[in-house]
């Protein structure tokens, strides 16, 4: 099958012809009906030549859905497996892996999000930018509905919400503990941003959503999907003072020192800042300005299947609609220097 | 030459001044500066307090460094943001309030919060219980005139009166009051209200000083922290840090081994000394969902990687000072003798040179100034 490949050293994905793999005892083989494409593929291909984030080859894609094919012994042999990931179920694939095993002090406290026993599905590990996958039974979610054509939940849309959903939705619901009626400063509209103002809007009761980013686009978009206002970083004192708005809660989806300044700037005494993007290789604070303002940062990263699924159920309600464009998977290279470009809206899900 | 203008024939009040000796921060000059000015008079919501014993803090010598070429205040004032003492007059204010007139008689022993918050319900700290973060008046000794002199005024709001009210109370003398007000105080408003430590957990404190001291023994001794690990590059506070509680005391390059060699894994960090050092320590061994409670102030800015706190599910808490709630906690718990707070004692005439001591790593615990 054709693959998207990470090769250390290589800046850019690299198609390959490679065996169709076999899942196995624990996995699922999944055909993949749409793989998202998402910046930080762009810092793991940058850093390829310096600082690879995985010494192995391996092929991309970190957010999935397909339909499953084939069930790996043990699955196929355990009723239950057999029954919740039969052959042509509609699984979204999340990338986490985790290890579940009853000693790993990730999974046993619920942080399988970061269980790093086992590289992650397209971050170490063969991933989605290719027609199959195999995927441990711990990392794939059935599809509420099970239905592939289901408006709302087409593959594209389930493919971009293992990360661009997941992740802001884990961020907020975990780590923030964001409450109905807060005020909500989103930084970073894109990918995960867009449906980062939706979640807090209208999935989490939030007063106000305040979106900023660079992109003038970018803020088109975060008001077309419920920001109350977007402006550029320059313009969020005046609009904060003017409109008398207190911020709750930053959530920086850049991760670079100018955010992670105007977080610490803007949000209240006694605020959290919620960081969820690896822009920067390291971002600098004041211990001065954080303590005599009492604030609290808090790290997350990605989800895991318990709120993959809630993810999922608001979507098929309608709650978040995420923004994903189709590309064919042959475009890959093309897509990733476009979003390397900034030329991207929101979210690309590549089509094999 | 100024004499009190609240002082009547019959009043019962001791006589007070009319100038004293104050040790004073003035931009652009090396050091504490020793000035005679006149004693204050209390507004009408203070009290005019006669100081018994004030700390001495390395936040002090940070702001002394600053006052050389970038003052955080503009004009000079009178250092000292740890004090005890005992009021001698109360502001027209605070004599008309039969509440406030009781709470402060003259003569009341009492503790000295350096936050001086403004208490109106509308401030966005002040009114959601984050009195210690209200930046909207100075800090006493830290913008406003503290305590390195002998007689201060404070706002009624920022004064709690000592459990007991003895001064020669055997574990509430002046000078454990005034150090408690942040040696103590400090690191227990982090542990109790920003970090998150529960009863049987091991704890990783990063700085065994003043502050540090102090949390070895709350963490241990009032929070039941089951483990309780100290580092400190200085091997004589480590000796401390053993003798007041902590289970293991190692400098800083012998964590590592020692958390693998016992199967030690850290439920929580407090990071009393606040440099790229420490925190890039606490990152690398707090688990995964942990807190790194942060208070010490030592670098202007500290980094860390998005990728590294992200992954590990970092949270960082940062706090300052504390409320008159709980002080009033703090000065309990001493009182239990659940935290005995090391101080050694020398004159307010002292001053400059236990700066300087203080600055080259000489001073052990804390030092409290006494004026004579």
């Amino acid at each position: 099958m054709v693959a998207y490949r990470f090769i250390p050293g290589n800046k850019q994905p690299q198609r390959e012809v490679v065996p169709v793999p076999t899942p196995n005892p624990n996995e699922v083989l999944v055909k993949v009906l749409a793989a998202g494409v998402c910046h930080s593929d762009l810092h793991l291909l940058d850093w390829s030549d310096t600082r690879p984030f995985a010494p192995q080859a391996h092929t991309l894609g970190h957010e999935g859905a397909g339909i499953v094919v084939q069930l790996g012994s043990a699955l196929a042999a355990d009723p239950s497996s057999a029954r919740r990931l039969a052959a042509g179920t509609y699984v979204a694939v999340l990338t986490t892996n985790p290890c579940e095993q009853p000693d790993c002090d990730a999974c046993s406290r619920g942080y399988e999000n970061v269980c790093w026993t086992w590289p992650m599905v397209g971050l170490g590990i063969d991933g989605c930018w290719a027609e199959y996958v195999a995927a441990s039974a711990s990392t794939v979610v059935p599809v509420p509905g099970n239905n592939p054509k289901d408006p709302r939940l087409s593959p594209g849309v389930v493919a971009v919400a293992t990360d661009a959903v997941l992740t802001p939705w884990h961020a907020l619901t975990r780590a923030a503990g964001l409450r109905k009626g807060q005020t909500v400063l989103i930084l970073g509209c894109g990918g995960l941003g867009s449906n980062a103002i939706q979640i807090a809007k209208h999935a989490l009761g939030a007063a106000v959503v305040v979106g900023s980013d660079v992109r003038l686009k970018s803020l088109e978009l975060a008001r077309s999907v419920g920001a109350d206002y977007a402006v550029l970083p320059g313009e969020l004192r005046a609009l904060l003072a003017e409109k008398k708005l207190t911020v709750d809660v930053v959530m920086d989806l850049v991760g670079k020192q100018p955010t992670v300044d105007a977080a610490m700037e803007l949000v209240r005494i006694g605020g959290t800042v919620l960081l969820v993007g690896l822009g920067a290789d390291a971002v600098g604070i004041s211990p001065l300005a954080t303590t005599t303002r009492q604030l609290t940062v808090k790290g997350s990263f990605g989800g895991n299947c318990q709120s993959l699924a809630e993810c999922l159920q608001m979507i098929a309600e309608g709650k978040i609609k995420p923004e994903v464009e189709g590309r064919p998977l042959y475009e890959c290279v093309d897509v990733v220097q476009a979003l390397a470009e900034g030329k991207i809206r929101s979210r690309v899900a590549l089509i094999p | 030459m100024l004499m009190s203008t609240t002082l009547r024939v019959d009043d019962p009040s001791p006589p007070v001044p009319g100038t004293m000796t104050a040790y004073r921060l003035v931009p652009g000059k090396t050091g504490p500066q020793r000035e005679t000015i006149p004693v204050p008079v209390p507004g009408p919501a203070e009290v005019l307090i006669k100081v018994l014993a004030a700390g001495l803090c390395h936040s002090d010598l940070h702001v002394l460094d600053a006052a050389l070429t970038r003052p955080h205040h503009p004009h000079p004032y009178t250092l000292g943001h740890e004090g005890a003492g005992s009021v001698v007059r109360l502001g027209d204010g605070v004599a008309a309030d039969p509440a406030l007139a009781r709470r402060f008689a003259i003569g009341t022993y009492v503790a000295i919060l350096t936050t001086n918050a403004c208490a109106r319900p509308e401030c966005d700290a002040c009114g959601r219980g984050l009195a210690n973060a209200c930046l909207a008046r100075p800090l006493i000794g830290l913008g406003a005139d503290g305590s390195w002199e002998q007689y201060v005024v404070a706002d009624a709001n920022t004064v709690v009166p000592v459990p007991g009210n003895d001064p020669w109370h055997p574990r509430l003398p002046p000078r454990v009051v005034a150090v408690a007000t942040d040696a103590v105080l400090t690191p227990w408003h982090a542990l109790t209200r920003a970090a998150d430590v529960r009863p049987g957990q091991t704890v990783l404190v990063f700085g065994c000083g003043g502050l540090g001291s102090n949390a070895i023994q709350i963490a241990k001794h009032a929070l039941g922290a089951g483990t309780l690990i100290a580092s400190d590059v200085r091997p004589e506070n480590l000796e401390l840090a053993r003798r007041l509680g902590a289970d293991n005391a190692v400098l800083p390059d012998e964590l590592k081994p020692l958390l693998h060699e016992q199967g030690i894994t850290i439920d929580a960090v407090l990071d009393v000394v606040g440099k790229q050092a420490t925190i890039d320590a606490g990152m690398d061994l707090l688990r995964s969902g942990g807190t790194l409670t942060l208070i010490g102030l030592e670098d202007e800015t500290v980094s860390f990687r998005p990728l590294v706190a992200t992954r590990i599910l970092l949270s960082i808490r940062a706090s300052f000072a504390g409320t008159c709630a709980s002080l009033s906690e703090c000065l309990d718990a001493i009182a239990e003798e659940k935290v005995i707070p090391e101080v050694e004692e020398h004159s307010l005439d002292e001053c400059v040179a236990m700066v300087q001591a203080l600055a080259k790593g000489e001073v052990r615990a804390r030092v409290a100034l006494i004026p004579q």
